[in-house]
């Protein structure tokens, strides 16, 4: 009876496992899109400019200091990408002038910021800064302007 | 004993076998979402956003409500997402909420509020960039057309002057390095008794390929009882140059290439910003031959009072590394 009895046990274990590990790679593979992107991303560049899901957000701020206007900006995705770079430009609204900007990138991360930037004596205008941020793996484009910051 | 020994042996090697695939084949769900925690680092500084006091701003629904009303066919109530940003600049602080609609594969959006008076200060919507053309398919006549039209349909077009800064801006795709036609820039500054102000007023970007609006920003915040005086210049745009010409090469010595640009008269809000009358001032630009090298040109600009010839401001900076 008791040699029966631990058979069973046994064979019942053997057959959680078997189903487990049946249906724990299914539910895996289906449950991240990654997999799908990863293939993309390899393959190709030319799958760029896809948006929309909020996979990847950006910012950009400014602020006005005695001497300069400091700013910079942020990139956060939902979960890690395989690469994301974020630059952060400061932009003259009265003349359309590109002043400077600052940027960063790395592997594998799922925020990412900028060095802040010091932008001394500018001309007399009204600035913003225009963030721009993309990412491989999933591949994700996304834009922000800050709000209008006088000087001086 | 032998063959019970053998047999848990068994069950342990086939319990082990299965783990390792199950671990091997199950690697993707290693990348599923998870929260993100977003921890600015010690080497930089983020700003510090003071939260005005409860019971000043309109609420983050409303918000997201006013947004909805002025870019329906983008931002949803549903899918935005709304910030508190706050600024504080020369004309004092301000409360913005920024809602945002990321939401949509061809339009994306962010509106601002202003957070005390209910206004839709401005908008920017982002289309991609990729495939674009390289050369604009809209005229700079034709993008003022569309934005002075843009603005009377908003009602906004009293009390603006009429457009003055008009420029042209290709994109630039960061991840290519690919340059597509991009946007034009029309500025309408705000007009109190027959003259521009510096600061406030309407800018407008057209799309260049579509001809469609793609940013608005609105800044009123001057009282114009402080713009007093005769609006009549008593010196002259030449004087005004030749002043400002003159300051520069006592202050900075002799620049190569120095040359002014289209003096205009203006309120310069800009150099009384909070209370006080306003000066009305040339609004000299200008810049030389180390503007126009760098990377990113600029243009500097000189101010002169336009009743006495005083040079009030004059913004020249030259950086130490160049």
């Amino acid at each position: 009876m008791k040699p029966k009895f631990l058979s069973g046990i046994g064979a019942l274990l053997a057959a959680m496992l078997i189903v487990g590990a049946i249906f724990v790679p299914v539910v895996s593979a289906t449950t991240s899109e990654n997999v799908q992107d990863n293939i993309a991303d390899g393959n190709a560049l030319g799958l760029i400019g896809q948006k929309g899901d909020d996979f990847l957000d950006c910012h950009g701020w400014l602020t006005k200091e005695t001497n300069w206007i400091r700013y910079g900006g942020w990139a956060n995705c939902s979960y890690e990408a395989g690469y994301l770079s974020v630059k952060a430009t400061l932009l003259n609204r009265d003349t359309a002038e590109k002043m400077s900007h600052t940027a960063n990138s790395a592997q594998h991360v799922d925020s990412l910021q900028t060095q802040d930037n010091l932008e001394a004596h500018p001309p007399a205008g009204r600035y913003h800064v225009l963030t721009e941020a993309w990412s491989l793996q999933p591949s994700h484009d996304v834009l922000h302007y800050s709000p209008v910051t006088t000087w001086p | 004993m032998t063959k019970k020994f053998v047999g848990t042996l068994l069950v342990l090697c086939i319990i082990g076998i299965l783990i390792v695939a199950g671990t091997q084949f199950a690697g993707p769900a290693g990348i599923l979402p998870i929260d993100p925690a977003f921890t600015p680092s010690s080497e930089t500084t983020t700003p510090t956003i003071k939260t005005p006091a409860v019971g000043d701003n309109i609420t983050e629904a409303e918000a997201k409500a006013i947004a909805a009303a002025a870019l329906p066919e983008i931002v949803r109530v549903e899918t935005a997402k709304v910030r508190l940003e706050h600024t504080q600049d020369g004309r004092g602080e301000h409360c913005l909420f920024e809602v945002t609609d990321y939401n949509s594969t061809v339009k994306q959006a962010q509106v601002w509020v202003d957070a005390q008076t209910r206004e839709v200060t401005g908008f920017a919507v982002h289309i991609p960039d990729q495939g674009r053309p390289a050369d604009p398919a809209v005229t700079m006549a034709e993008a003022c057309t569309i934005a002075e039209e843009f603005l009377a349909d908003r009602g906004e077009t009293a009390d603006l002057a009429a457009a003055v800064g008009k420029h042209y801006s290709p994109h630039t795709i960061e991840r290519t390095g690919e340059t597509v036609a991009g946007h034009y820039t029309v500025d309408f500054p705000r007009s109190i008794r027959g003259v521009p102000c510096f600061w406030d007023g309407c800018t407008i970007d057209v799309d260049a390929v579509t001809g469609e609006i793609r940013y608005y920003y609105r800044i009123w915040s001057l009282d114009a009882t402080r713009c007093k005086g005769d609006t009549e210049p008593v010196i002259t745009a030449e004087d005004a140059e030749e002043r400002a010409g003159t300051y520069l090469r006592e202050t900075y010595g002799d620049l190569p290439g120095l040359a002014f640009h289209s003096a205009t008269l203006v309120w310069a809000d800009c150099l009384a910003p909070t209370t006080g009358e306003v000066p009305f001032a040339w609004k000299i630009p200008f810049d030389d031959d180390y503007d126009r090298s760098l990377d990113s040109p600029r243009t500097d600009i000189a101010f002169v009072d336009a009743r006495n010839g005083t040079v009030l401001s004059c913004n020249y900076y030259r950086r130490s590394t160049a």
